[in-house]
């Protein structure tokens, strides 16, 4: 495991490919990799680049890789794209928008399935992030499906979170104000080719004015609305600005910021937490036939199931 | 490799529908670029989609870059116009199974798994 690591911190991409393969397969060794390579994360700026299907978020992603590389910083890209609730199986193609990045050796692009997961990225998205990181990419880009409460789940992974919209979807965020609002730190308007582009940009804005916050502390960053035409390469330059900018305030002491990083890395606890005492509980009662033996008790009237779920619970431990 | 997109996509959703995990890596593809996305998506198998000539140019560069790899990633090619003699040809260079036209979809996924579980 040392070498893979050795490996891993130097930069090498086939120990990367093969860590980030181990954590979505749930590998038990992923655990022991990840534990070891933590002390060497932390380093990297990560970009939550989220939104309906077809707006443009991987052409959009390209051209921040392309970006990024002018400004000489390497990158990593995470691409979550559905599995079909039917197989189980998917079919990945965010990387054919980034392909012209795919001889950089400083651009490593990887690809993720869902597999059941809603919340627009996998379980595996967090600890494929820590791999990027611990491999010492300055950027790493995750992009994911947005639709509708999804964007939640990026925003507790990234510095940054940007929405990707498109001009004359504009009313159709009032159903999707909640999840978005919370979570938004940059929009994008892309395709602003579009004659409603003007009016999408000030609608997104307005909306935002109304915004009530609900968690307690001043949101003291609003976020801005950038007009682009990704397959063009246009408004590019001023997206990256506004990335900087909202690097700068996080850099800062915001109350605001540190309590959404504080209220992220809780849940990912809890979900470590839960997690393990429910495998616990798997391998304690479920796997040896005691629940049934006890569901049998309980219907047939010898055993009280507040008793019995009470005397589990204090068994494990 | 080339411009022929249907077959691979078909294939793709094929695939997916029996539950594989498909990275789709388009067209125009060359033999670098096929490599390095498969070692960065950490792959089980590579799937070469090619309905010209152009398989016959492309195909032995690419093995003798998988070749050089510590853990050499299988190859299945398919196409619909690869000639008896060109398969035998892709066999001896070591690709894992060719599928020309006809090819029934139970044979494609069954070797495709076969060699994913090795």
């Amino acid at each position: 495991m040392n070498a893979l690591l050795e490996k891993l911190t130097s930069g090498d991409v086939r120990s990367a490919a093969r860590l980030i393969r181990m954590i979505d397969d749930n590998q038990p060794a992923a655990w022991d990799a990840l534990k070891q390579l933590f002390p060497h994360t932390r380093r990297a700026r990560v970009i939550g680049v989220t939104g309906p299907p077809g707006a443009g978020k991987s052409t959009l992603t390209s051209c921040l890789i392309e970006s990024a590389r002018q400004r000489s910083m390497s990158v990593g890209v995470l691409a979550v794209d559905p599995s079909s609730p039917m197989s189980g199986g998917a079919i990945l193609g965010d990387r054919i928008r980034m392909n012209r990045h795919t001889l950089d050796e400083e651009v490593f692009i990887r690809s993720l399935a869902s597999r059941g997961h809603f919340g627009g990225i996998t379980p595996a998205t967090r600890g494929a992030i820590r791999v990027l990181d611990a491999m010492g990419k300055d950027v790493i880009i995750v992009e994911t499906v947005g639709v509708g409460q999804d964007e939640v789940d990026i925003a507790r992974l990234a510095d940054t979170t940007v929405i990707v919209w498109v001009p004359g979807l504009g009313d159709d965020i009032q159903a999707m104000k909640a999840g978005i609002l919370e979570v938004a730190d940059i929009f994008v308007v892309n395709k602003a080719e579009h004659p409603d582009t003007e009016a999408t940009s000030n609608y997104l804005r307005s909306v935002f004015k109304q915004e009530k916050n609900t968690s307690g502390i001043p949101r003291d960053w609003m976020p801005p609305v950038v007009e682009t035409v990704a397959t063009k390469s246009k408004g590019i330059d001023d997206l990256w600005d506004v990335l900087d900018r909202h690097r700068e305030y996080t850099a800062g002491a915001s109350d605001y910021f540190v309590s959404r990083k504080r209220k992220a890395c809780r849940v990912e606890l809890e979900n470590f937490v839960h997690q393990g005492l429910s495998e616990k509980f798997s391998t304690r009662f479920a796997a040896n036939g005691l629940l049934d033996e006890q569901a049998a008790l309980i219907t047939s009237g010898e055993a009280d199931i507040y008793a019995v779920a009470e005397r589990l619970l204090a068994e494990i431990r | 490799m080339d411009q022929h997109e249907v077959a691979a996509v078909g294939i793709a959703k094929m695939l997916r529908d029996n539950g594989m995990e498909v990275i789709y890596a388009g067209c125009f593809n060359t033999p670098e670029t096929i490599l390095q996305a498969a070692i960065e998506e950490d792959v089980d198998v590579i799937g070469i989609s090619s309905h010209s000539w152009e398989y016959l140019y492309y195909m032995p560069e690419l093995m003798e870059m998988l070749q050089k790899e510590a853990s050499p990633i299988p190859v299945v090619v398919g196409g619909s116009v690869i000639t008896a003699k060109d398969k035998a040809a892709l066999g001896e260079i070591g690709v894992a199974a060719v599928f020309g036209s006809g090819t029934s979809d139970a044979k494609i996924i069954g070797s495709i798994q076969k060699l994913a579980d090795r």
